[in-house]
This record gives structure tokens, C-alpha cells and sequence, in this order.
């Protein structure tokens, strides 16, 4: 399992525990929201980012309610008042979501080394009430921590939220929700790359910011291999061989679009120091070949998922979605 | 194997440019991210820094590996910048 999106591995975990397949939940996600500041600079949080439509699908496609107990109006103090009291009476089958700044717990892991790390993570209370469980599934850490811990790195003004949801009950998702939410996510064009071209362009000029605007670049990346999870959910539902087919193929080009990141950012620290222009037009032509490799996966998805429509017999229902896409010139092995 | 940089220099290096400070002996074993706490983007100005000023380059495929390497897999893998 690799990290992709941190409140969607929080949410999925009790999916995981039941029946029902996570993998399309992670339709979309390789293009989930990040933020591009007034100052081009790129970062996977914000607190303009809601994920109200996000969450809203969890509950049409698995019958769970995701609710905010985290209140934006309310203070910070009565917010971790809020939570403390919550998980004294919470039900075991009732699972606690926080935001908070993984930054400042520097005996977790932090693979970015961020200053500031808002990330969500999953709370349990233990026997002992000054010590709570931290699970985080988006880096397959379980652990326990000084209450007073947690809440200090829930403290910072960097981040602010939390969600609570029952999981006793999970509904496995029917096919034409699952369909719907695969169009609803499907974006024609590649929001990450056209955003580090914006960074690139606005910091063309005077490029010493141009590191420090795209550091976050590599945490949003990695949600390419959202891509993954849709590849072997289609798939699996039309019958194809994982192992025998063109599969690995599909996941070695996914895996390029996310190092290529790394190339682009990579040519950007350069083009701050050297200030050459051969420099800049070589992480154009990268960002042509990003464009590129991604139309091609996404082609190749829509493909799938055509002929998964057909097999279920909903075809009618997004011809029209297929109609408005480039039509693929891959041919699934 | 001839390395083009010996622990030392890189040592060196790695403190003068990234303004940090390491242990008196690096040892190749060591990985960069999680023994060194060198993060994703101080490597990839480390790695500018050496081909601009010492001309030594890392293969584009092996960037994204970078943070997982250890200090010998690093070393062993820089190469001679080709002059075109």
C-alpha cells in the first residue's frame, strides 16, 4: 500500500476490514484539491480545501456519514475540549479522525521533513487515559502517545479539523455509483502539472523562490498512484488477468509519471542557480512529457471503464462523458 | 570500485552546502533521508550543487530513489557529466 491521500486511507480503513472494495474510492484522487498561494507556491493543504464532495461520495458509495466534529467557528481550545470529551464517550465502533501537524510529533515519521506537516490520523483511547492510539494508515503506523502529545501537535494554528463516523455498517457500493463517481472525478485535463507550469512561468523571471514553491510538489505526486487502485479495480471486474496482462505495464507508467515529478523539480532547483534558459526549456519539454503519459493513462482508464460499462450494462449512461474524451489508441492486452 | 567522491569530501560537501552538520565519520552504510536527515529537496540541491560545481550527474531514473539510498549507493552511482 503506498501513501496517497491521507483523509481518504483514514476513511478507508474500516472498508478494508469489511466486504466492500475500497479501490473506488480512490477514483479521482490522483487529482484531488491542493493549493496554489497568491505567491505560486504549491502546497497540499489549505484551509479553503473542503472535503465536503469528497466525503459526500464516501457516504453514497459505502452508506457511512462522515460528520466534522470539529468546529471552525469555535476556538481552538474549545475544539480540543471538544475532542477530549468525545473520545471519552466515543463507541469502539465509532472511529475519530484529527488534522494534525505531524511536524511537531518528530519521533513519527516524517518522510517529507517538512517544517509544517498537516496530516490526518486516526485516534483510539487506550486503558490508560493520558495515553491515546494513534493509527495512521497512509503510513501504516500504529502506536501510542502521551495525550498531551497529540493534542499539542492539534494545537498548532497550521491546522484545524477532525471528522467522526460510524463503521458498523458498510454498504457495499452499488455499480451506478460507483460509474457516477468515477465521471465526477474524471478530469480531462492534469490540474498538478498545469499548476507547477504556472509556478515555472511565475517564477521564471527570478527563480529564487522557485525551490521553496514547489518543496510540497513531491506529497501531492505520489497521489498519481490513485491511478493504481482503478487499474486493478477494472481490471479485476472484467475478468482480466492482473499478472498475465499488460497490468504492470500501466503501473510502471504510473510510477514514471510520479519520478518524473521528481525530474521537474529536480530542473527547477537548477534553474534557480544557473538562471539559464536551456534550463527552463528543458523542464517545459518534461512538463510536455508529463501531459503526455497522463492523457495516456487516463485514456486507457476511460477505455476500461467504457467496457466496464458495457458489461454492466450502463452504457447509456456515460456514452456521453465518453463521447467528450480523446479517444484511446491503446488496445487492452 | 573508484569513487569519484571519497567520504570525506562528501562529508564536506554536504555540510558546506546544505549547512548542516554530520557525524566526524559518514559512513556508506547510512541512508541519506533517515540516518543523515537529509529531506527529498536538500539532496536534489546537493545533487545540483555536484554537477554544477564538480561535474558529477545521477542518472534522471534514479532521482526519485535518491531519499531511500545509502551514502555508498549514492556515491557509486554519480557519474562523469558528459561534455557535449
Amino acid at each position: 500500500m503506498i501513501k496517497v491521500h491521507c483523509l481518504v486511507s483514514c476513511v478507508c480503513e474500516v472498508i478494508k476490514r469489511s466486504d466492500a472494495d475500497h479501490r473506488p474510492y480512490y477514483f479521482g484522487i490522483w487529482d484531488a484539491d491542493f493549493a496554489l498561494t497568491s505567491e505560486f507556491v504549491l502546497s497540499h493543504h489549505a484551509a479553503h480545501i473542503s472535503h465536503e464532495a469528497m466525503l459526500d461520495w464516501y457516504r453514497l458509495l459505502y452508506g457511512i456519514t462522515v460528520q466534522s466534529w470539529y468546529d471552525p467557528s469555535r476556538t481552538k481550545a474549545a475544539n480540543l475540549v471538544n475532542l477530549e470529551q468525545f473520545m471519552k464517550i466515543k463507541r469502539p465502533e465509532q472511529s475519530v479522525i484529527v488534522m494534525l501537524d505531524l511536524a511537531r510529533l518528530p519521533e513519527r515519521e516524517n518522510k517529507f521533513h517538512h517544517e509544517v506537516f498537516p496530516h490526518y490520523v486516526m485516534l483510539e483511547p487506550t486503558d490508560d487515559e493520558d495515553r491515546w492510539r494513534m493509527l495512521d494508515p497512509d503510513f501504516r503506523y500504529e502506536g501510542e502517545f502521551d495525550r498531551t502529545r497529540i493534542l499539542q501537535a492539534v494545537d498548532q494554528p497550521t491546522v484545524a479539523g477532525g471528522f467522526w463516523f460510524d463503521g458498523s455498517q458498510v454498504k457495499l457500493p452499488d455499480t451506478e455509483t460507483v460509474s457516477a463517481y468515477f465521471m465526477s472525478g474524471l478530469k480531462r485535463h492534469h490540474p498538478l502539472t498545469e499548476a507547477v507550469e504556472q509556478v515555472i512561468l511565475h517564477h521564471a523571471s527570478s527563480p529564487e523562490r522557485l525551490p521553496d514553491a514547489l518543496k510540497q510538489l513531491p506529497v501531492i505526486a505520489i497521489r498519481k498512484y490513485a491511478y493504481e487502485h482503478a487499474f486493478a479495480y477494472f481490471y479485476e471486474r472484467l475478468g482480466i488477468d492482473l499478472v498475465a496482462s499488460d497490468f504492470d505495464d500501466w503501473c510502471d507508467k504510473i510510477e514514471r509519471l510520479v519520478n518524473q515529478y521528481t525530474i521537474i523539480q529536480h530542473r527547477a532547483i537548477k534553474y534557480s542557480m544557473t538562471r539559464d534558459r536551456t534550463d527552463l526549456l528543458d523542464i517545459q519539454q518534461w512538463l510536455v512529457a508529463q501531459t503526455t503519459l497522463e492523457d495516456d493513462i487516463k485514456r486507457q482508464l476511460v477505455d476500461l471503464f467504457s467496457r466496464f460499462q458495457q458489461k454492466e450494462g450502463e452504457t447509456d449512461a456515460t456514452r456521453t462523458l465518453y463521447d467528450q474524451l480523446p479517444a484511446s489508441s491503446t488496445v487492452i492486452r | 570500485m573508484n569513487l569519484l567522491l571519497d567520504y570525506t569530501s562528501f562529508r564536506q560537501i554536504v555540510e558546506e552546502q546544505l549547512e548542516v552538520t554530520l557525524r566526524q565519520a559518514v559512513m556508506g552504510g547510512e541512508r541519506l533521508r533517515d540516518d543523515l536527515q537529509l529531506d527529498s529537496m536538500r539532496l536534489l540541491q546537493l545533487l545540483v550543487h555536484l554537477e554544477l560545481e564538480h561535474g558529477y550527474v545521477l542518472a534522471d531514473e534514479q532521482l526519485a530513489q535518491l531519499p531511500q539510498m545509502t551514502v555508498d549507493q549514492l556515491l557509486q552511482s554519480l557519474a562523469r557529466k558528459e561534455v557535449v
